[in-house]
Parts: structure tokens; C-alpha cells; sequence
């Protein structure tokens, strides 16, 4: 038999507008644990899923024990001995663990009558083959923790004899006793000779755990790095995640940041979320929030918009303090959130884009409840041109544009409602290079006009290249501020990635 | 070696059928001081035995729609229809068994129809059950030109008025239908993977369950028992009504609901809805021996739904 099990050969995925993959070679030799590292949007994700079946790629083959295998459904993958444990969890919560377990090849009797006593016990005996035991096959998966349901998650696809196992961000959600006991299993697994891809955000464990590490970045490989000495540095897998350089598509920065104060935070804190966090922002100001998925930046941001109650804290604005318990509050207090999910949280994606303009701006074009035709159609259209949102059609629903073009909207909207504070929550994420630079000059030109911006992003570069300061939390809480000539894109990372988890308990 | 401890046993008190059990115990209780001469009589729990047994099958049948996250609002126009049919088949002569047979297809046709159309063309159960709601409406007017259809049959009328030994048969045939659904939905293969869909119907597929088939098929289900109830509801009223069967749709959900079946799906419970069911029917013969105005008997019953979802979603948080 081969050394090499998996080859996966010039995977391209194509999503309107992205290149998700473009030319994938990957390799997992046998009874290796390798890792798949890269931001987010990289197309870690994705290209697991073109192994689970999930996708199916324009280009390229995967070869299986130097076999080619046709995987063009979830079913497929398990015929090839591929097992996939998905970021979102494939389980049914009402189900207890053996039903999971046995969903759709059910022992039973008969027409139909299960046999529950034998299902339990052969999931009884999968789950001890993890070393898991004590615990009520009987109980519905959702009363479970995070980490026993990954755990059956991990077994119901052990189940199924494979020799690959992937695992995409398994720790993402565990506490660090629960990660120890994670990293146990997974060692078992191995040693008893699976072949597991581990994709991960966590460095440390990354460098802890794996043989190799392959980067992505922008849907490509970088790199492929030997880690059999578990001691490479962890710079230089960052330097390889970010790599490139700063381009110039960040716009020049013009605007003077004013002396007074726009936005004051006090104290926020949301047990278990985000603690004790304490900032401002200047008016012509762009803050940057960094940090890892998950560490409580949009949840902070929420919060200031009224979206999500904090336990305690203060918000002032404009140095006077502030009620917040509603985006409506928010809002009347001149606060703005552009939210991370454009399509759930951003717009009606079912209304035209007039009137998902004009949506929080309804003051301005109704008297008495009427609302002015001519009125609405010129905010909107005054702000279709300010933008240049195209096609520049006010009628049009909002879901026919390109995700730029609906992001520009979600602004626009925001835009008309002239805020005091503008927060962007993940402004480019999902959207094409050319509609980024834009919504960069808009973001400046907000700056100019006085306005305080907070911005949340994932992607690294693009707060170096347009923030006058970053803040980085990790955990839920601050763990460093950087000024615009202090910037530093290892110094950043090390504050988003250290002490990982050390004080981290709660889910 | 890891230990994951769990947290199994959930104060008894916070399981639905427990505390529904407990709340009709203490209905019983207060009514047998407050009404001892009429409430514990045998006649009365016959009566009320009759009254919600056509309910509770038509419930029952509602639960499994429920349980796959859909909703079934043709069920009461079904059993009028199912009524209908076979009333007229035997006005027309034909054999007794044909008539009730055709009656009973009628309403299997129904729920068929609902399923498929529901899963061929992705639409929501809501609507598609709310057209086939109107379409039996329509036909159980067009073949009754809105009046009854007497119909004399001694087999028909035994299951509408019967009894087995002391029992109601109609109460009898109930409790055979509800043992069959409970074992159905808590011993069967069927039962695991109506719940799976409901639950997470991607993790369903993605375990290769024919998602559209079993869904075809709850809706069938329910078609089939809304096709017995119309039947025995022909044999008691000793005619085919038009009207028979208004407000079923409502009811039964009501009585699932109640009983801790969730309307999202993936979880339904089969003594819950007979519980639900049952504490409905309970309520209702206390308030007439209560003498309650029949108007203020309605808005009561309103109140109790809705006091009880109330009351779940609270303890749902808790438990959370």
C-alpha cells in the first residue's frame, strides 16, 4: 500500500463572483495528522467540503489509496472511507446518542420494530473505543454539553469504519479542560492508525499536535510544513497566513482625527461573552477591532448597538452617558451598526433597494404615517449615487445585486441616518477586491466627515491598511492597542492567539 | 479515560407528562368535592370518554405531522369528507364494506396529496394543508348541497354508539389507535426518523433517509386516521353532517401542543397529546357541570393553551 492515501489534484471551486479554490494539490500520507491553517475565507472549509461531497468542484480529482474516487454526494465520502465533522454539527439534538448514531441504518426487527438494547450497546462500544464511558445513551443530544455532543459527533463517524477523518474547528467551542480531553481521543484515534486532517485556528494546538501543516491562503496553497519536531515557530506559520504584502488599495489616509471624544465604553461586560471592556473613539477617528472568530468582537459591537444586553457598563456619547437597551435607542443616540451577516441581519433581502435604504430612515420621508413617494425616491437615489450602488435601479430587490452592491446598500442606509458613530461589522467579508477598495474610500470618507468608525474584521491586512488604532480581544476581553505607527502584524497576532484559554472556562 | 458527566435525571416535575398527569390528578380531585354527585360518575366518564376520543385520533395523527416540523390544517374537512363519501355510497346502494372503504380512501387521498405536493414542490405544510382544507370544504358542500345524509346501518352506528361491555367501543378503537401511534413513534424505525427529520432534517439526508417519502408518508398517516374518525363520527351523528368535524384542525394542535409536542419539530411526545387532549376534554365537562356559560367555556379553553405554552417555555429556560 501506498504512503500517500489521499491526493486531492487541482481543486478549483468557483462561487459567483469568488474563486474559492484555486488549484488545489493536497496530500495526507497514512496515519498522519495534518493540518490545515489560513484565515478565515482561506478555503479551509470549502475544500473539506469537496471532500465530504458537499461540493462538487468545476475542476480537478481526488484519489483514494491511489484510486480515483468519484465524491459527488455526503454519501459518497462515506463509501470511500472518509469521514467529515463539519464546523456546524450534523447531529439531531432531539435524538438521544445511540439514534444519532444509527440514524438512517436503524437496527431492527421485523417490519420495523428497533432494537434499542442492541443499538445502545454497539454505540456503547464505539464510544469506550474512544475512551468515553459513564454516561446515559438514553439522554437527548441537545441536554449534552458542546464537547460530548463533538465527542458522539466524533463516533458516529468513527462508526462507520473510516480511514480519514477530518475535523473542521473541533475545539472552537470547548473549554480548555474539554480541549484536553478532545486532543485524548484524537491521539487514540491515530494511534490506532486513522489518517486525520484537523483544521484549527489555535496555533499552539496546531504545533502540539500535527506531523504537518499545510497553509491556505486566497484559496491556494502556500506552503506545506514538516512539524514532526513539534517546534515550529509559530511566526512563521503567521507570516505564512498573511504573507503578502500590503497592497496599495488602501486608500491614502486623509482624515484628521478630532479631538473630542465620539463614543466612551465603561466597564461592558457579559458574563461568559466579553469582560471589562473599556474604549473610545475620537471623532474622524477609524478604530479597529481585532481577534479571532469567536472572541466576543461582534458581541461587544452588539452591545453598543443596543442588539445584545450587557450584564454591566456604561455607554457615553459624545461624553454624556447613554440608555442603550434597543437598536432603536441606538439609533436615536446616533449610533449605526453595518452587521456581520449581510444577508440574515443586514438587509430584506426580499424588498427593493429604495426601500431597504430607507428603512431606518423613516422619519425623514413620512409625515403622519404617509410616506412621500417623491421624498423616499430621492434618498434613495441621492444615496444609489453617493455610493454608486449598480445597477443604480431603486426598484430592484436587493437580493438581484452582487454582495458589494448589497453591503454598499446596508451603508447607504446607515448613511441616511447620519450617525455619529458608524460600527462595521466584517464590512468586506463574502465581497469581490474591487467593491473592498470602495467600501475602503467610504469608510475614509466617513472618517473625513467627522464621523467615529469602529471596524471588525477578520482579515488583518485590511485593518492595517485603514485604521488609525487597533485593539485586539481575545477571550472577551482587551488584550492589546496598537496605534497607527506601532502597527505590527506579528505583535497583533500574538495578541489575538496568547493566552489561549488559560483563563477561559465558560463556553 | 474521560468521564463526561451528565445531567440525566431532570427533577420529575419538569417532564412534561408528569406535570400534565399532576394538573388532571388535581382537576379529578377538585372536582369530585366540588360536583360528587355528577363529576365521578360512570356516565359522566363514559361521556367524556366519547367526547374526546375523535379528537384524540385525529391528534394523533396531527403529532406526527408536527414531529417533522410541518402542520396538517386539513384534518377536520378531511373527516367531513371521509363522512361524506361513504354516507353517499351507501345512499347510492352499494356495499356497506365498498362505502366505508371508499370513505376511508377519501381521506388517505387527502393526506397523500398534502404530502406530495408539499415535498414535489418544496412548499410550506401551512399553505398546501390550508388549500386542501378548502378544497374537502368545498366538495363536502357540493355532494351534501349543505344538508345532511341520513344513513341507517346497525355496524355504523355500533361504532358511533356502541359499547364493549362498559366501554365506549368508539374509546375502545381511541385507545388501540393511540397504543398503535405511541408504539409507532417510540419503538419503530419510522417513529425515530419522523423525529430526525423534524429535528435536523439536513442531518436526516445527510444520513440517507428519504426525507420526501417519510414526509409523504406522516401526512398519509394522518389522512388514514382522519378517514376512521369521520367514519365513527358518521355512525354516532346517524347521518353524514357537513359540518362535522369544524374546528378539528385547531383542536388537535391545540391538544399536541399542550400535551409538550413542539410546533419546530423534532419533538413530540404521543402520551402528551393524549394527555393534552384529555386535559382539553376535562376542562371543558367541568366547566358544563360547573355551569359555565358555553361562551366562557371557549375563551377558558383559550386560556389554558395558552397558559401552558407559557408555562413550557419557562421551564424550557430553566432547564437551560
Amino acid at each position: 500500500m501506498s504512503d500517500i492515501i489521499l491526493k486531492m489534484r487541482g481543486i478549483t471551486k468557483r462561487f459567483p463572483g469568488v474563486v474559492a479554490l484555486d488549484n488545489v494539490d493536497f496530500e495526507l500520507r497514512r496515519g498522519e495528522m495534518h493540518a490545515l491553517i489560513g484565515e478565515n475565507g482561506a478555503g479551509k472549509s470549502t475544500l473539506m467540503k469537496v471532500l465530504g461531497g458537499v461540493y462538487t468542484p468545476n475542476e480537478g480529482r481526488i484519489e483514494i489509496n491511489g484510486k480515483e474516487a468519484a465524491i459527488t454526494k455526503p454519501l459518497d465520502s462515506i463509501a470511500n472511507k472518509v469521514g467529515v465533522i463539519y464546523q456546524e454539527f450534523n447531529l439531531v439534538p432531539t435524538l438521544n446518542v445511540a439514534e444519532n448514531m444509527f440514524l438512517g441504518r436503524e437496527k431492527i426487527r421485523g417490519p420495523g420494530h428497533l432494537r434499542k438494547s442492541e443499538m445502545e450497546r454497539q454505540a456503547a462500544k464505539a464510544m469506550a473505543q474512544l475512551g468515553v464511558r459513564d454516561f446515559d445513551l438514553r439522554t437527548k443530544v441537545k441536554h449534552m454539553s458542546v464537547a460530548m455532543q463533538q465527542l458522539v459527533e466524533i463516533g458516529k463517524a468513527v462508526f462507520d469504519d473510516i480511514d480519514i477523518l477530518v475535523m473542521d474547528e473541533p475545539t472552537a467551542v470547548l473549554t480548555e479542560r474539554e480541549t484536553k480531553g478532545l486532543f485524548q481521543v484524537v491521539q487514540k484515534l491515530k494511534d490506532d492508525g486513522m489518517s486525520i486532517i484537523y483544521i484549527s485556528h489555535r496555533l499552539e494546538e496546531v504545533i502540539e499536535l500535527c506531523d504537518r501543516m499545510t497553509v491556505l491562503r486566497d484559496g491556494r496553497i502556500i506552503e506545506t510544513i514538516d512539524n514532526r519536531d513539534r517546534n515550529t515557530e509559530k511566526d512563521y506559520i503567521v507570516k505564512k497566513m498573511v504573507g503578502r504584502e500590503l497592497g496599495n488599495y488602501f486608500p491614502a489616509k486623509t482624515a484628521a482625527i478630532r479631538p473630542d471624544t465620539a463614543l466612551e465604553v465603561r466597564g461592558l461586560t457579559r458574563k461568559g461573552t466579553y469582560e471589562n471592556v473599556s474604549f473610545s473613539v475620537k471623532k474622524g477617528e477609524i478604530l479597529g477591532l481585532s481577534g479571532l472568530v469567536g472572541a466576543g468582537r461582534t458581541e461587544i459591537v452588539k452591545s453598543i448597538f443596543g442588539a445584545d444586553r450587557p450584564d454591566r457598563g456604561e455607554i457615553l456619547v459624545d461624553g454624556v452617558p447613554v440608555s442603550i437597551r434597543t437598536p432603536n435607542q441606538a439609533k436615536k443616540a446616533g449610533i449605526a451598526l453595518v452587521p456581520e451577516d449581510r444577508k440574515r441581519e443586514g438587509v430584506v433581502l426580499g424588498m427593493s433597494l429604495r426601500d431597504n435604504i430607507c428603512l431606518p430612515n423613516h422619519e425623514q420621508i413620512c409625515r403622519l404615517g404617509h410616506v412621500s413617494r417623491k421624498k423616499r425616491l430621492e434618498l434613495a437615489e441621492r444615496y444609489i449615487k453617493d455610493l454608486q450602488i449598480r445597477p443604480g435601479d431603486p426598484d430592484r430587490q436587493i437580493k438581484n445585486f452582487s454582495g458589494g452592491n448589497q453591503q454598499k446598500g446596508v451603508i447607504a442606509k446607515w448613511l441616511a441616518a447620519s450617525p455619529k458613530v458608524m460600527i462595521l461589522d466584517e464590512p468586506t467579508r463574502g465581497i469581490d477586491v474591487g467593491a473592498k477598495v470602495e467600501i475602503y474610500n467610504l469608510i475614509n470618507g466617513l472618517a473625513a466627515n467627522g464621523t467615529a468608525v469602529i471596524v471588525v474584521s477578520s482579515e488583518l491586512l485590511e485593518l492595517l491598511g485603514i485604521c488609525d488604532r487597533i485593539l485586539v480581544v481575545n477571550h472577551g476581553r482587551i488584550s492589546g492597542e496598537f496605534d497607527r505607527e506601532h502597527f505590527s502584524q506579528d505583535a497583533i497576532m500574538q495578541a489575538s492567539f496568547d493566552m489561549g484559554g488559560t483563563e477561559h472556562e465558560g463556553v | 479515560m474521560i468521564k463526561m458527566k451528565q445531567n440525566v435525571l431532570k427533577p420529575l416535575f419538569l417532564k412534561r407528562e408528569s406535570s400534565m398527569a399532576l394538573i388532571l390528578v388535581a382537576i379529578f380531585l377538585a372536582m369530585s368535592i366540588a360536583r360528587p354527585d355528577t363529576f365521578r360518575t360512570q356516565d359522566n366518564i363514559f361521556n367524556l370518554m366519547k367526547q374526546i376520543s375523535l379528537i384524540s385520533i385525529i391528534a394523533v395523527g396531527q403529532t406526527f405531522v408536527l414531529a417533522t416540523g410541518g402542520i396538517d390544517l386539513s384534518v377536520g374537512y378531511s373527516l367531513g369528507l371521509a363522512g361524506i363519501v361513504t354516507t353517499k355510497f351507501f345512499e347510492l346502494g352499494i356495499s356497506p364494506w365498498a362505502a366505508i372503504l371508499l370513505g376511508l380512501s377519501t381521506s388517505v387521498l387527502i393526506g397523500f396529496l398534502n404530502g406530495a405536493v408539499i415535498t414535489a414542490f418544496n412548499l410550506p405544510p401551512f399553505i398546501v394543508t390550508l388549500g386542501m382544507a378548502n378544497i374537502a370544504r368545498g366538495l363536502t358542500y357540493i355532494i351534501t348541497k349543505g344538508f345532511p345524509i341520513a344513513l341507517e346501518n346497525e355496524f355504523v352506528w355500533e361504532l358511533g354508539n356502541g359499547y364493549w361491555g362498559p366501554v365506549p367501543i368508539m374509546a375502545v378503537i381511541m385507545l388501540v389507535l393511540a397504543a398503535g401511534s405511541t408504539y409507532l413513534l417510540n419503538s419503530t424505525r419510522f417513529g425515530t426518523r419522523v423525529i430526525a427529520i423534524g429535528g435536523n432534517e439536513t442531518a436526516a439526508m445527510l444520513s440517507g433517509i428519504n426525507v420526501k417519502g417519510y414526509k409523504t408518508m406522516v401526512y398519509t398517516l394522518a389522512g388514514l386516521l382522519c378517514g376512521i374518525a369521520g367514519i365513527i363520527m358518521v355512525g354516532r351523528l346517524n347521518a353524514g353532517n357537513p359540518n362535522a368535524g369544524l374546528n378539528f384542525d385547531t383542536d388537535s394542535i391545540a391538544a399536541a401542543v399542550v400535551g409538550g409536542t413542539a410546533m419546530s419539530g423534532g419533538d413530540a411526545t404521543m402520551i402528551g397529546t393524549l394527555l393534552g387532549s384529555l386535559l382539553l376534554g376535562v376542562i371543558k365537562n367541568a366547566l358544563v357541570l360547573l355551569n359555565v356559560n358555553m361562551y366562557w367555556q371557549t375563551v377558558v379553553v383559550g386560556l389554558i393553551i395558552i397558559v401552558v405554552c407559557i408555562f413550557d417555555s419557562y421551564t424550557r429556560v430553566k432547564k437551560k
